[in-house]
């Protein structure tokens, strides 16, 4: 039949297996109002509380539009999950995964698989990025979080993963895959532990300066690391300056020269600053200096 | 580097910094931040400095 039907209700009867069949398309010219109703179609839009939209399949809602406009999908509330404008729940226990996103670029250096940014003007707690609820049992959780970067062999074993826990007392731990070992943290002194072989995570304490050069003949750095220059004072005596200043005069020297000769400290001068440390390269027995060393090496620790 | 930089010391003699190649400053940021302050100072090549040091604490400075 052509032409218009106004109407102001249809409605079927469910003991006919009655339908509204239309060949082209349904168009409504204003808005439409689904009421409130606790049925939800077999597959269809829903309002299930006033001002809520859901979305249904197989009798079951899929997808929920909130008063507010947030969304959940897989759930009703999506606010549940940190006041959440979109909220992904996947309630399987097989193993799917709750959101794939594939970039299908030919050229697999081109786009970006997930983009994370932010116009927050905090840079603290909300412009953290990624969470993993610590307790998988409780994801709204909100005392304790762990990020976890993982890859699984095709057996289901952890190959690799880092785990970064206790987030909100400031320390950042990493642990062996699958142990509880320690291999490296943060901890809330700023301080980096790590365990290199040692048998366990232990502060690290690095070498603030080094330097490698030839006292004898002309004298010439070969390496250094946080030093600028040398001084070449006079025989044996050299000054090495730093790059960046040590925090004090706190600091540990340890010094190798040759055979019978000391890299020792100038006692004269007693210049033991925060910009530099004024050396004596001396033979061993006598104590004067000399100059023939051909590799002095000096490290700096603090 | 084949520069180097000379000042005089204290004691009459003569200082000569040696620059570290790795360090990524030039001779001159080298002597702006490594020669004592107020001290003259002249940047010289490497083969203007003697390589026999027989006799280092003799060296003087020369303006």
């Amino acid at each position: 039949m052509a032409g218009t039907i106004i109407v102001d209700r249809i409605e079927s009867d469910a003991s006919y297996a009655s339908s509204i069949n239309v060949a082209a398309q349904v168009t409504f010219s204003n808005t439409v109002n689904f009421g409130v109703s606790s049925v939800a179609p077999v597959a269809g839009v829903y309002s299930p509380t006033t001002n809520n939209l859901a979305f249904t399949t197989a009798s079951t809602e899929r997808m929920r539009i909130d008063s507010a406009g947030n969304v959940g999908i897989g759930t009703s509330s999506p606010t549940t999950y940190k006041s959440a404008k979109l909220a992904i729940r996947n309630s399987a226990s097989s193993g799917e995964a709750v959101l794939a996103i594939i970039n299908n670029s030919s050229n697999v250096y081109e786009g970006a698989g997930i983009l994370l940014g932010s116009t927050a003007a905090s840079t603290n707690y909300g412009a953290t990025w990624l969470y993993h609820t610590y307790n998988t049992n409780s994801p709204t959780n909100t005392t304790s979080y762990a990020f976890n970067i993982s890859q699984r062999a095709t057996d289901g074993t952890y190959v690799s993963n880092i785990w970064n826990v206790d987030y909100q007392n400031s320390v950042s731990s990493w642990y062996r895959p699958n142990t509880s070992a320690l291999q490296m943290q943060l901890d809330a002194s700023n301080n980096l532990l790590f365990n290199s072989g040692y048998g366990s995570a232990a502060i690290a304490y690095g070498c603030r300066a080094w330097v490698k050069f030839n006292g004898t003949g002309t004298v010439a750095i070969s390496g250094s690391g946080n030093v600028t220059s040398i001084t070449d004072n006079g025989t044996g005596d050299y000054t090495v300056n730093f790059t960046t200043a040590m925090p004090d005069v706190n600091y540990a020297v340890s010094g190798f020269s040759g055979t019978n000769r000391l890299v020792a400290w100038n006692q004269t001068s007693l210049n033991y600053a925060t910009t530099g440390l004024r050396i004596a390269h001396t033979t061993a027995g006598s104590g004067e200096t000399d100059d023939r060393a051909e590799r002095i090496s000096v490290s700096i620790f603090r | 580097m084949n520069s180097r930089i000379i000042y005089p010391t204290d004691d009459g003699g003569v200082a000569v910094i040696v620059p570290a190649p790795e360090c990524g400053l030039t001779i001159e940021q080298i002597a702006a931040k490594d020669v004592p302050a107020g001290k003259p100072f002249k940047i010289v090549d490497v083969t203007d400095i003697p390589s026999d040091r027989t006799f280092r604490n003799a060296w003087e400075y020369q303006a």
